[in-house]
């Protein structure tokens, strides 16, 4: 990826990454009265103003947190667009990433025998921005319906023999495969590029995701449902970046969460982090990205690199945004909506 | 020239005298607020000050008159709040007749004002030919009209019409679709279902008659009620006429009670009846602060502190600077203002930026008209870059008479040389580009040199001394960049007297590790010992790219300053275009306005290139290496000074 378009798009990514919503402009919302007073930040001072809309009345939490997740995703399609060929693949993981997220929505709703609901929560967005028909997704009621819908697709061979395999649905493991199935796509997309240096960057972004996804995984499963580690093993990404396989190993073997994260704390992530922040909620990786993500949008000379940090940096910015409003309306004292914020070290007050 | 001394005070006096103190200090105008809940947040005792402004809907009456009256409310005076009796006395004296005006104004506007909402809403619904009443009698089914958003309005579409949800649609517009659905008395699953679509319950009025009819009747109504608004308005103005001191007296009194009441945030409670202030003040005028505050009883200064250093924040930054420097403030500012113990860099951005902009420029009549302009600029738009573009333009014209250039005419000035006994003009640009060349990149070496002295005062200010001696724009930066230059320069048969075994070794290895190393001599340096902060691995990847980026970095900065030359030789060149293109044109009238033409083209494009190119020479090659620009504005608590009338035409005549 090194065509004028890509630097083009480099230039695009600067230019709003600058832009970005800082500790200052999080704060001055935590600190707003209620959930309309946020969103008329949002609408006047921020990027996202012009993709928010409510007319004359007042939004409520929900219509707003929907309408952030949808502007992040058509920013970064629209980013993705402007990169035309060169940004391709980062294209094919928006729209890996969105299918995979509608298609984990719909198998909530249909484990919980309410399939037809899943339109109303469904993220509306063009049909070109997914690997199957959403419109089908949207029909579909039963098992039989999804399989029919998803036939030609990408996620056929992936899913189909899960849903076949048993009687209702098994949600771990469908989202365990699914997830998979993104960093297996991409990290396979992603080593074919031409500079080894840009593969290991991107790499590094997607993998880190996937690996604190595992160990996150691990935690959680040791903690509130004891599985075995043969069950867990296959609910794993299997993707190494950092985590050591014998590390792996003592945490799939460890008896207790706590004593997962004792081993995960004592590799080399411990060094970044303690179980405090870890545990304070969100994604484990979430607590890692924005350093990582800052760093290579400021020192990366490659436009595919700072395009694809810059996508991830954008999720992190909704989801801020999501604890600020909730926080706002659940009323937080700015100062512990602060401590949940995901900011890279060096922008925190 | 520097960033002015700060020290944090904690005024703290009895609650009622708040409004005295805040009135004191505004009047001073050197004294920065801080949030003092947040400044005392984990002190005991102190609690924020919650209050609601009662100030605020007074005032915003008495300005709806004065607004109403022809007198533009900016240009009211703010009156200070010692006339608090006499205040009250015209509050009284006034307010039972106006708020009686303003009342019958205020309820007519009100009822215009729901009648037009009513409309506005039953518009939406303009197509639904049935009466109101009727589907308030349902008795199996209950309706509920409203909206939901577009968005949703697909996904509505898209799950369909079941038994327990039926709807009709009614307008869609931009962002909302408007629609009735029907709920079934006793099951809740469709309004379940409105709920997850971010449905809006639109509240109907409670009329007879189809959406149309109500619609027809209600215009009529707002007829009415604005003829009886018209003459409600007349005797508001009468009573203003007659009342006209007494009410801007007022509004001026309230106008400062409710910029007084927006600086109260600023402050929070000490164990319930004490107000605290919390303020950065320059150093040197401490004692005028206690000076005023001594007039306001019980209220007292002391140097706050409570918690340490650390505790007490960043102060913000007040920049000092000589009058001259003070226009390329605007520069800084932009990148961001100086931290407290941050290097002001304003002076050296003075200099280099009119000395660059000065070579770059070199034309004595370009050079004069430019500053003409950026005067003009200053003096009737008050625009910034205009102060900035005088010291330029001047700088410009100075460089003119070195390179002998007058509106591109090249020989226009040889009679002055040859009368103060020189040859011809001192340096003719076309005939030593080379040396042009050469000499920007030395004025570039020269510029990077000191910005990376600036770093290290910068570095040592801030007590990093590992940066300032370790870094790559530290000491042994320094070091490096000119051992690198002297071997350089030995490639073009320039002799310097360093041997090159001690060049190399010295000036070049020892620096390179000294840069290599400094995350872990830095630590030395703190008394942490010799640490990495990383994997052994991450630590030489990580540091062999930034060594590689920071000789990069050496290299291209220099070479940037080419543009310095590369820019005198355009502005030689293109004048000298337009000079053939005169002589084309066969001279005389036709060739002075072909000069014109080109002279006009040529300075507004160049000037504008010529400060973009400098300031981006500033910014990149020299700002990254020694500024950070994240300081925090010093400002002053103030009132807004009234606008004068005369100023107030001037900016609406340039609005209209």
């Amino acid at each position: 990826m090194s065509g004028n378009a890509s630097f083009a798009v480099l230039t695009r990514v600067r230019a709003q990454y600058g832009a970005r919503l800082r500790e200052a402009d999080y704060l001055e919302m935590a600190s707003c009265k209620s959930v309309p007073d946020v969103a008329a930040f949002l609408r006047e001072r921020t990027a996202y103003g012009a993709f928010l809309a409510w007319g004359d009345s007042v939004p409520t939490r929900g219509l707003l947190e929907y309408q952030l997740r949808k502007a992040m995703l058509a920013r970064s399609f629209a980013l993705c667009k402007a990169g035309g060929a060169d940004t391709a693949d980062l294209r094919d993981y928006l729209l890996l990433r969105n299918s995979v997220n509608e298609l984990i929505g719909f198998l909530r709703f249909l484990a919980a025998g309410q399939s037809e609901r899943y339109v109303l929560s469904a993220m509306l967005l063009p049909e070109a921005s997914s690997r199957f028909s959403l419109h089908g997704l949207g029909q579909a009621r039963t098992k039989e319906d999804l399989i029919s819908c998803l036939r030609g697709s990408f996620f056929e061979k992936i899913l189909t023999p899960v849903l076949q395999s048993r009687d209702g649905v098994d949600l771990p493991l469908s989202e365990a495969i699914l997830d998979r199935a993104v960093y297996e796509d991409m990290e396979k997309r992603f080593s074919a590029c031409s500079s080894g240096a840009e593969a290991d960057a991107l790499k590094e972004i997607l993998l880190l995701k996937a690996e604190l996804g595992d160990a996150e995984l691990l935690y959680r499963a040791k903690t509130y449902y004891g599985l075995s580690p043969a069950l867990l093993r296959a609910l794993l990404s299997g993707f190494r970046l950092r985590l050591t396989g014998a590390e792996l190993e003592q945490m799939l073997a460890a008896p207790t969460g706590e004593d997962v994260l004792r081993i995960f704390l004592a590799g080399r992530y411990g060094r970044q982090t303690t179980s405090g922040e870890l545990l304070s909620g969100g994604n484990w990786a979430d607590r890692f990205l924005p350093d990582l993500l800052r760093k290579r949008i400021h020192f990366s000379a490659v436009p595919s690199v700072v395009l694809f940090a810059y996508l991830n940096w954008l999720e992190l910015e909704v989801k801020n945004l999501v604890y600020v409003i909730e926080g706002v309306r659940y009323r937080l004292p700015p100062a512990k909506i602060r401590e949940l914020l995901l900011l890279p070290a060096k922008e925190r007050g | 020239m520097s960033v002015e001394k700060m020290k944090m005070k904690l005024l703290l006096g009895k609650a009622e005298r708040l409004n005295d103190a805040l009135g004191a200090i505004t009047s001073l105008g050197f004294v920065h607020l801080e949030n003092a809940s947040s400044v005392m947040a984990d002190t005991r005792d102190f609690s924020p000050l919650n209050e609601q402004n009662q100030v605020s809907a007074v005032c915003a009456r008495v300005e709806e008159t004065v607004k109403l009256c022809g007198v533009d409310p900016e240009t009211v005076e703010p009156l200070p709040g010692e006339e608090d009796a006499e205040a009250d006395r015209l509050l009284s004296g006034l307010n039972d007749e106006l708020h009686a005006l303003q009342n019958d104004c205020a309820a007519l506007r009100e009822r215009i004002r729901l009648l037009e909402e009513e409309s506005a809403l039953l518009k939406h619904f303009s197509s639904l030919d049935v009466k109101l009443e009727e589907l308030r009698k349902t008795e199996f089914v209950e309706v509920r009209f409203g909206c939901i958003p577009a968005d949703s309005y697909e996904k509505l579409l898209q799950y369909g019409e079941t038994d327990s949800l039926q709807y009709v649609p009614c307008s869609t517009d931009k962002d909302f679709c408007w629609l009735l659905y029907l709920s079934p008395r006793g099951d809740d699953d469709a309004d379940r279902i409105f709920a997850s679509l971010f449905f809006r319950q639109a509240d109907l009025p409670e009329k007879d008659g189809t959406p149309s009819a109500i619609i027809a009747s209600d215009a009529e109504q707002i007829y009415d009620l604005h003829v009886e608004l018209h003459a409600a308005n007349d005797r508001l103005v009468s009573f203003f006429q007659s009342n006209r001191g007494e009410l801007l007296s007022l509004y001026g009194h309230l106008k400062y009670q409710n910029e007084v009441f927006a600086l109260r945030r600023y402050a929070c409670l000490y164990r319930g009846n004490y107000a605290a202030l919390v303020c950065w003040v320059p150093e040197e005028r401490c004692g005028e602060l206690e000076a005023a505050l001594r007039q306001v009883e019980s209220f007292t200064v002391s140097d706050l502190t409570v918690g340490g250093d650390a505790a007490q924040g960043t102060p913000p930054t007040r920049l000092r600077n000589w009058r001259i420097f003070r226009p390329f403030q605007y520069f800084v500012e932009m990148y961001g203002s100086p931290s407290y113990h941050e290097v002001d860099p304003t002076p050296f951005v003075a200099l280099t930026y009119t000395l660059l902009y000065g070579i770059m420029f070199a034309d004595v009549g370009q050079g004069i008209l430019l500053a003409l302009a950026g005067y003009c600029m200053y003096r009737f738009f008050h625009n910034p870059v205009g102060r900035i573009l005088i010291p330029c333009g001047l700088c410009g014209t100075v460089f003119g008479f070195l390179f002998g250039s007058v509106f591109g005419y090249e020989d226009l000035l040889d009679p002055v040389y040859r009368a103060v006994g020189l040859s011809g003009k001192p340096f003719s640009v076309m005939d030593n580009a080379n040396t042009l060349l050469a000499l920007s990149i030395g004025i570039g070496v020269v510029l990077l040199l000191l910005a990376m002295c600036i770093g290290i005062c910068s570095s040592c200010k801030k007590r990093n001394y590992g940066n300032a001696l370790f870094g790559a724009n530290g000491a042994a930066g320094i070091v490096l960049y000119l051992s690198l230059l002297c071997l350089i320069v030995q490639v073009f048969d320039i002799s310097v007297p360093i041997p090159g075994a001690l060049l190399v070794t010295v000036g070049v290895l020892l620096p390179v590790c000294l840069v290599f190393f400094r995350a872990p001599l830095n630590s030395l340096l703190r008394g942490e010992g010799f640490r990495l902060g990383e994997s052994v691995g991450d630590y030489v990847i990580e540091n062999l790219f930034e060594l590689i980026e920071v000789f990069l970095s050496y290299f291209t900065n220099t070479l940037s300053f080419l543009r310095v030359g590369a820019f005198v030789l355009i502005h030689a060149g293109m004048m000298m275009a337009f000079s053939a293109l005169a002589e084309i044109v066969g001279g005389g009238a036709l060739g002075v306005v072909m000069m014109v033409i080109g002279n006009g083209f040529v300075t507004v494009l160049e000037g504008l290139l010529v400060a973009i190119q400098v300031l981006r020479l500033e910014f990149y090659e020299m700002f990254s290496r020694f500024y950070d620009g994240d300081g925090k504005q010093f400002a002053p608590a103030v009132f807004r000074r009234a606008k004068p009338a005369s100023k107030l035409r001037r900016s609406k005549r340039s609005a209209s």
